[in-house]
């Protein structure tokens, strides 16, 4: 039984009465320590389909299964809960709040657990250890560079230690050095730290640092070897 | 912490949604204790035996000084205590605009009629001796900087705007506010050089000896001036005052219907700026969700910060008279005391967490619904 195990999930928007089907029949089967590399066309539904292992939104049909939790079973408020403790998301435009400070920031996520403030202190400053930000903790995301804040993006992700992390081509705004730095930390994540990873992005380059690439094109997933074929 | 953090964000637009909730309450907060102190003082007063007598159409049409005689003629014996006449003055000290209560009366009736001032049997008889006398309140001695002894000039407001010199012979204990009372006599030697006529009256007060004698008074003066040249009608005193500041104007009444309709706007205001502020800061909501916070906490999150806007506003409104008016004692010229009831006080602080809850309820209740992965969408 692997990890993640998606079969069958159809995700169709309704808007009024137009449906747009996006995932049409989608499977995909990830191991626990792999790190995928999601790729496709622009509007080929790899948002949609990062939303939904991330429980953020719900498949029209299908399962979806994550360790022991069946996703598409779960309600609003069971899926809430889920997510606080079992996934980190990293948009691509960081999303930090901008009154709080790099610690703040990083220590929202615990505080839907209940535990002591030097416990919470500890977590928040090894996650910014591990992104490498001890030294800007006291700093408002005004004060940080791009790819500065997208580490502390990740950090917060990191600091309630979930087994998976999803990436919504978390180095789509930046520069091509930020941007390197960011791959190898998501590199260093999965092997050192053994998260699972699933990374969406348009970037060939970005596709190196994976474990494995899958493409995302007509609603389906194409096959690794069909996939290297269509990668120029 | 998100919640002050968040109100620390716009500081301008939290002062000003703070303020929206505060002024309208502060208006209603002076209003209704005005209305309220007024209300009391009116009561005590209703027990008075003093009734007022006045032309009957207007306050400020002149009566004969002669009709004093007459009330007394007709009144049984015993039953008028004094009968004083009063002439409006309103006059202003050389060299400024502040008009002062101040008023011509009758020397020999004025201590009985107003026997709540309290004066002295010295008072009294330097009052008499003294032509030009005239007894002040203990505020106005204050603010026109002047003791027993002293020469105060002021100019009439009314016609024929005639300049008097008056020296201060009485300060009683029991008249605390900025009046002066006069001589009539003194007055009517002046007006009658200038005119050639003698003065009129606006009022004729009168202390009645009992319930009896002042329920006489009340019917049989204006009977006996029926269908004469000088109608009149004669009330009780806070009938008299009551109508009296009716006639120009119910601006109380206004004041808190005005009051009402600034509430009703503000907290429109408040409203929109707060709905605003928390559209601006749905993408923030949205992660807040993503992360895994729950709808509800986020809701409460939102209300809280509703509530303490409201709580702000509310304590900006009320604390400051609340906390003036109950360390030391605050009047209303002519009334009295003005008071903050703690009730007022609770009623204005519990309208102004309202507010803010209201306001808070429909941003609360999209931050609630809100589809999180659509938010997400939209802002990226
Ligand atoms: N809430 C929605 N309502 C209707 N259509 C949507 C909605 N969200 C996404 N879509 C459509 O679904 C398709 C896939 O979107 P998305 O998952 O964001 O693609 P990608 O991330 O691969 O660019 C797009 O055509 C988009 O317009
Ligand atoms: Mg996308």
């Amino acid at each position: 039984m692997p990890y993640i195990d998606v079969r069958n999930v159809r995700k169709i928007y309704r808007k009024k009465k137009l449906e747009v089907p996006v995932l049409d029949g989608l499977d995909l089967a990830v191991e626990r320590g792999e790190f995928i590399a999601l790729m496709g066309p622009s509007g080929s539904g790899k948002t949609t389909l990062l939303n939904l292992l991330g429980a953020l939104d719900s498949a029209t049909a299908g399962t979806i299964q994550i360790g022991d939790d069946q996703l598409h079973t779960m309600s609003d408020r069971q899926r809430t809960s889920w997510r606080s403790r079992h996934c980190g998301y990293i948009f691509q435009l960081y999303h930090l709040m901008p009154v709080l400070t790099a610690a703040q920031n990083v220590g929202l996520p615990l505080r839907l657990f209940k535990m002591s403030a030097s416990e919470r202190h500890e977590r928040v400053s090894f996650a910014l250890k591990v992104v490498g930000l001890e030294d800007r903790a006291d700093h408002k995301p005004s004060q940080l560079s791009g790819g500065q804040e997208q580490r502390v993006a990740i950090a917060r992700a990191l600091v309630t230690d979930p087994d998976l992390l999803l990436a919504d081509e978390p180095t789509g705004d930046l520069d091509a050095d930020s941007a390197h730095e960011i791959l190898q930390l998501m590199e260093r994540l999965n092997k050192e730290f053994d998260k699972t990873i699933i990374m969406v992005t348009h970037d060939q380059k970005a596709a190196g640092h994976a474990s494995r690439l899958v493409r995302l094109e007509k609603g389906k997933l194409m096959s690794a070897e069909a996939a290297a074929a269509v990668t120029y | 912490m998100l919640t002050i953090k968040n109100l620390g964000r716009n500081k301008l637009r939290t002062t000003l949604t703070i303020m929206a909730i505060a002024l309208p309450l502060f208006v209603f907060l002076v209003t209704s204790s005005l209305k309220q102190s007024l209300n009391d003082a009116f009561a005590s007063m209703e027990k008075s035996m003093r009734v007022a007598t006045h032309q009957k159409l207007t306050y400020t049409t002149l009566l004969p000084q002669r009709m004093r005689g007459e009330i007394e003629s007709i009144a049984p014996e015993g039953f008028l205590e004094g009968v004083c006449r009063s002439t409006w003055f309103g006059g202003k000290i050389e060299g400024s605009q502040q008009a002062y209560f101040s008023m011509a009366v009758d020397c020999d009736t004025f201590p009985v009629v107003h026997s709540e001032f309290e004066m002295t049997p010295d008072e009294i008889a330097r009052f008499n001796d003294t032509k030009q006398g005239a007894v002040v309140g203990q505020e106005f001695a204050k603010l026109v900087n002047v003791g027993i002894g002293d020469k105060v000039t002021m100019k009439g407001a009314i016609p024929p705007f005639v300049s008097l010199e008056f020296e201060v012979v009485a300060i009683p204990k029991g008249l605390e506010d900025a009046r002066l009372y006069f001589r009539l006599d003194y007055y009517d030697d002046v007006y009658r050089k200038i005119t050639g006529d003698s003065m009129g009256v606006h009022n004729f007060w009168m202390r009645c000896s009992s319930p009896e004698a002042r329920k006489w008074a009340l019917t049989e003066i204006d009977r006996h001036f029926r269908n004469s040249q000088n109608e009149t009608v004669t009330e009780t005193e806070s009938n008299f005052i009551r109508s009296f500041i009716e006639s120009g104007g119910d601006w109380i009444g206004m004041a808190s219907k005005v009051g009402l309709m600034v509430v009703i706007v503000a907290l429109s205001v408040g409203f929109n700026t707060m709905s605003m502020s928390f559209r601006e800061r749905t993408s923030e909501i949205a992660v807040l969700r993503a992360l895994g916070f729950s709808a509800s906490r986020i809701g409460f999150m939102v209300v809280s910060e509703g509530l303490l806007l409201g709580l702000a506003g509310g304590i900006i409104a009320v604390a400051p008279l609340y906390l003036l008016t109950h360390l030391r004692e605050v009047s209303i010229p002519q009334f009295g005391k003005f008071t903050i009831e703690t009730s007022v006080a609770g009623t204005a602080l519990f309208v102004a967490v309202l507010c803010g809850f209201l306001a808070a309820l429909v941003p609360a209740a999209m931050a609630v619904r809100l589809q999180v992965a659509t938010a997400l969408r939209k802002v990226a």
